[in-house]
Parts: C-alpha cells; sequence; structure tokens
C-alpha cells in the first residue's frame, strides 16, 4: 500500500483507512513483507520475519472490521521488536549466540501484546547489540545493522536494526530499549522520531534485561503521532514488571496539537555543549530557534551522572551475566564479554557512590525543572559513523566510539528523565538528533513539543535507494 | 605496602587473578588486555565520580523499605 506520494504509509494513516475498511490488514501487512524481503538483504534490520504470525493477526483485524467490531487504535499496522523481546514460539537472543539454545518465549512480552491488543501485527524480531550493551548497532554474530540512508554507516544502537527498519521504511513502528541511549542513539543516527519514556513508565515484562535499574522500553517512528500512538496502547501497570508504575494512563495522542506557547524551555549547557561536532551543534541550534528557545541553563554534576550511569551499567550488568560468563565466555562478542569481565572487578564503592550521586543529580534536575518544562541537548555527539570505526575525535579528544556515542543520553536515562529524539535532516549530509527533555511523568509536553517542530520540517524521509 | 618493584600493571593483572579466580571466571590471555583497557576506564569513570564529593552525612543511598 502506498499513499498517493507514494511514500510507504505511517502508523495512523493505515490504522484509519484499515478501521475504515478501506484498506485491507492483509494486503498491507503482504506489502509490508514483500518491501522487508526486498529490503534486509541489504540492511540488514531483521533476524526473524514472523510471517505466519502476522499473517493470521492480519487476517483477525480484517474479521473484526468485517464483523463491525473496533479492531483497535493501531488495526493493520505492522511492527517489530528488537529481539530482546520475547514472541511467543520464538527463541529471545537479545542480540546473543549463547541464546540460541534457550528455549522459545511461552508468551509474548507484555509491550508486544498491549500493541497486538491494539490491532498492531507483527512482522518480526529486530537485530540489535549484543545484550544490548553497545552504541553502534554491530553485532559479531548477526552483521551489523546498515544505516539506510549509508549503507556503509552505522545505525547506532543497541537497538540498530529497530532504528533501521523504521528509517528504511520496513516498519512504520518499532520496539527498542534504552538503558543509556539505545533508543536515542539509533534514532539520532537513522533520523527517526524515538521515545524513551519515564523509567517505570511503560511495562519491560518479557524485555531480556541488560541492567534492571536503567532499562526502559520504547518507540521508534516516522511521526510524532505514530509514536504517540504507540505509546498511548502501550501505558498502564503491570504486575509482572515490579518497576512499572501504578499509575494512570495519560493517553497523548490527543493532545499533540496543542502547542509550546504555554512551556518555558531551555537550552542545556555546559556538558551537553561540550565534544559536539559542528554537525550537532548546528542541529541543536536549528532546533532552538524553530523553538524561539534563546535560554541556557547548566546542570551540575552532568559529566559525573554520566560517569555514575557507567559505572552502574558496567557493575550490574557484569552480575547479572556472571553465570553466562562463567560458562559460555567465549561464545560471546568480545566487546560485550570484555567489558563484563572488567564490570567483574568494579570496587562495592564505586558503585554504590554512583547510587548515592544518583538521588544527589536527580535532586539536582527537579530544581532545574521548576524553572523550565523542556530541555533541549544533542543526542549524539556526531552523525552516524562508519561501520567498524572503532575511534572518534571529539574536541581534539580520541576516544572509543562503542562506550561513548551516547554520551549524551547516559546522563539523563541515569535518572529515568523522559525524553523523546527528533530528527534534524540537512541536504547532503547524515541525519542528527536533538533531545526533548523533561521532569518525570511529563511525556505529553515532549510529545507536543517534538510535534511542534514536525510542523517546522523536522520529519523522517525514507532515503531513496 | 606493595613489595618494591611492583608496577600498576603487575598489581591489576594480580588483583584480577584474584577476583576471578574467587568468581570462577576463565579468562583467557589474550583476552586480558582488553579487559584491563575497560577496567582502566571505570576507574577513570570513579575518578570523575569522586572529583564531586557528596556530603557523606546526607543519607542518599537507595534505602531498602520493607
Amino acid at each position: 500500500m502506498k499513499t498517493e506520494n507514494d511514500a510507504f504509509p505511517q502508523a495512523q494513516e493505515i490504522a484509519q483507512r484499515v478501521r475504515s475498511g478501506e484498506w485491507c490488514a492483509a494486503e498491507v501487512v503482504q506489502d509490508t513483507l514483500r518491501h522487508i524481503h526486498a529490503r534486509n538483504g541489504e540492511i540488514n534490520a531483521f533476524t526473524c520475519i514472523t510471517e505466519a504470525r502476522a499473517l493470521r493477526e492480519a487476517e483477525a483485524v480484517d474479521q473484526k472490521v468485517a464483523r463491525g467490531e473496533d479492531p483497535g487504535p493501531l488495526a493493520g499496522v505492522p511492527f517489530a521488536v528488537k529481539n530482546l523481546f520475547d514472541l511467543q514460539g520464538e527463541i529471545t537472543l537479545a542480540g546473543s549466540k549463547i541464546n540460541q539454545k534457550d528455549a522459545p518465549a511461552v508468551a509474548d512480552a507484555t509491550a508486544v501484546r498491549r500493541l497486538t491488543a491494539a490491532g498492531a501485527v507483527m512482522v518480526g524480531a529486530l537485530n540489535m547489540g549484543e545484550y544490548a550493551y553497545d552504541f553502534t548497532g554491530e553485532n559479531i554474530h548477526y552483521g551489523p545493522s546498515r544505516n539506510p540512508h549509508d549503507l556503509s554507516r552505522m545505525t547506532g544502537g543497541s537497538s540498530g536494526g529497530s532504528g533501521a527498519a523504521v528509517a528504511g521504511g520496513m516498519v512504520p513502528i518499532a520496539l527498542g530499549s534504552d538503558t543509556n541511549g539505545s533508543i536515542r542513539v539509533p534514532s539520532s543516527l537513522c533520523g527517526i522520531f524515538g521515545l524513551k519514556p519515564t523509567y517505570g513508565r511503560l511495562p519491560r515484562a518479557g524485555a531480556f534485561p541488560f541492567c534492571p535499574s536503567l532499562d526502559h522500553v520504547g518507540p521508534l517512528a516516522r511521526s510524532v503521532a505514530d509514536l504517540a500512538l504507540a505509546y498511548d496502547a502501550m501505558q498502564g501497570a503491570d504486575a509482572a514488571d515490579p518497576v512499572c508504575a501504578d499509575r494512570a494512563t495519560d493517553l497523548v495522542s490527543g493532545s499533540l496539537a496543542d502547542g509550546v506557547a504555554s512551556l518555558k524551555i531551555a537550552i542545556a549547557a555546559g556538558y551537553f555543549m561540550q565534544q559536539a561536532t559542528p554537525a550537532a551543534e548546528q542541529a541543536l541550534a536549528r532546533v532552538a530557534a524553530a523553538l524561539n528557545v534563546t535560554d541556557l541553563v547548566e546542570i551540575p554534576g552532568t559529566a559525573q551522572a554520566r560517569a555514575a550511569a557507567y559505572l552502574i551499567t558496567n557493575a550490574e550488568s557484569s552480575s547479572l551475566h556472571l553465570d553466562r560468563l562463567r560458562h559460555h565466555a567465549a561464545d560471546y562478542d568480545p566487546d560485550v564479554r570484555d567489558r563484563m569481565l572488567a564490570g567483574t572487578l568494579l570496587p562495592a564503592s564505586w558503585n554504590i557512590q554512583a547510587q548515592r550521586f544518583r538521588r544527589w543529580y536527580r535532586a539536582e534536575v527537579l530544581k532545574v525543572f521548576a524553572r523550565y518544562d523542556l530541555l533541549l541537548a544533542p543526542a549524539t555527539p556526531m552523525s552516524a559513523p562508519a561501520i567498524g570505526q572503532r575511534y572518534m575525535e571529539l574536541d581534539g579528544e580520541q576516544m572509543m566510539v562503542r562506550p561513548h556515542l551516547g554520551l549524551y543520553t547516559q546522563p539523563l536515562s541515569f535518572i529515568g528523565l523522559p525524553v523523546v529524539v527528533v530528527p534534524v535532516a540537512s541536504a547532503g549530509a547524515m541525519p542528527i538528533g536533538v533531545q526533548i527533555i523533561a521532569a518525570p511523568w511529563q511525556e505529553a509536553r515532549i510529545l507536543k513539543a517534538a510535534r511542534e517542530l514536525e510542523l517546522h520540517g523536522f520529519t523522517s524521509p525514507i532515503p531513496a535507494h | 605496602m606493595n613489595p618494591p618493584g611492583i608496577d600498576a600493571e603487575t598489581r591489576v593483572d594480580t588483583y584480577m587473578n584474584y577476583i576471578f579466580d574467587s568468581l570462577g571466571l576463565s579468562v583467557r590471555e589474550e583476552w586480558r588486555a582488553d579487559v584491563t583497557h575497560y577496567f582502566m576506564l571505570s576507574a577513570r569513570m570513579a575518578k570523575v565520580l569522586e572529583a564531586y564529593p557528596l556530603d557523606m552525612t546526607e543519607d542518599l543511598a537507595p534505602v531498602f523499605c520493607p
């Protein structure tokens, strides 16, 4: 199914046309599957295509429409998930070779189940950095996911397949996870919208953990309306995830057009303005100009927050993987294994100090949000590096790409703030994203600002190929 | 006190041996350089963190609530 301008349709349009009976969900899904088969060889976004399931679910949506029943707000919308989400009957790889020996999942992850209940159609599982310990989108076992804007470049990670599948028009919505930036980095490098909600807002049950005190799940999409549709469908308490908040849902799809005139917005200065390449600086300046933002505000201790997030991640993930490291160390991606082995060496005092700093930093950030509703910051210091690139130079300093590409995302997920990434495209250049950040539970505000920017031309066109 | 003549690299290597042995981890020789590199990166992060001293009387640690 193509729209009048031959663009691949977005979720909102698919759902509207399927719900009205104008389009048939089965045909939408067959088109989607054809496109995935045609493009996945070069993009390497999918590790599993759930074709039979997709056709069965699409048929069920069409039957509901035929019977006059409500097929759900995402009726017939194809979606795919990072392969750390449980899909009933499939092995949850989490980007690893080790998990290939696991039994298939007996049930879908809660987030998958909620999207399916809303009428969305699961079409497959997506490539990712092994066990989510990654900002590049590279994977030694399954090959790198490739950036649809330039196949020689990284997608970013660890939700690399999610970024590639959405940016390449293979699916309008994908799910990813974000511990330190794994939704936001691929959204930035692939030029799409990505939402990391407040820690505890969306259920993580059935998602393979990486660092449970920092893990989030969220959607990636090519429009703010699609992001909001998916986000709304996944909200709600979940007893299966002890972190998932017992809060009333706060649906945002109906208020996206409210604008941001009443919101006080500032640019995050200091740490967030250091180490940025000109591409990141210009993207931030364009977003700030579009929103008429000139105030600068510095959050104290952000370099320490990033360091603390790094240490907690290192300690917690290596603890989670200790038994696998004992028995399967040689089967890991060496970059992941060596970081996790290093994590086993961390003195407890480093981790405890990092946790103490977390509470201090949260209090400092909340003081800033008493003065401002939203903050703007770059999402990544640079646009997509070349696949295989090990080092990057920022402010004259050589640093490794894999641990450092998320240096602007890491301090924010550290205290669970909601963040949306907005794509900034420039002719002849790779896209790059800007983060819009709010106080906890204020997803509606960041999505309104993202919608305002979308109306100003900050969109996510599918690259020609 | 460390015995004279033992450099930092040797001390890290000795520390790694003790920890890996006690955790039951078997680490190949060819992995050690990168493990050491990543450990030193964590050590640098810990230094960054410690550069911002918190008031030790302040109760900032996560609290267990029964």
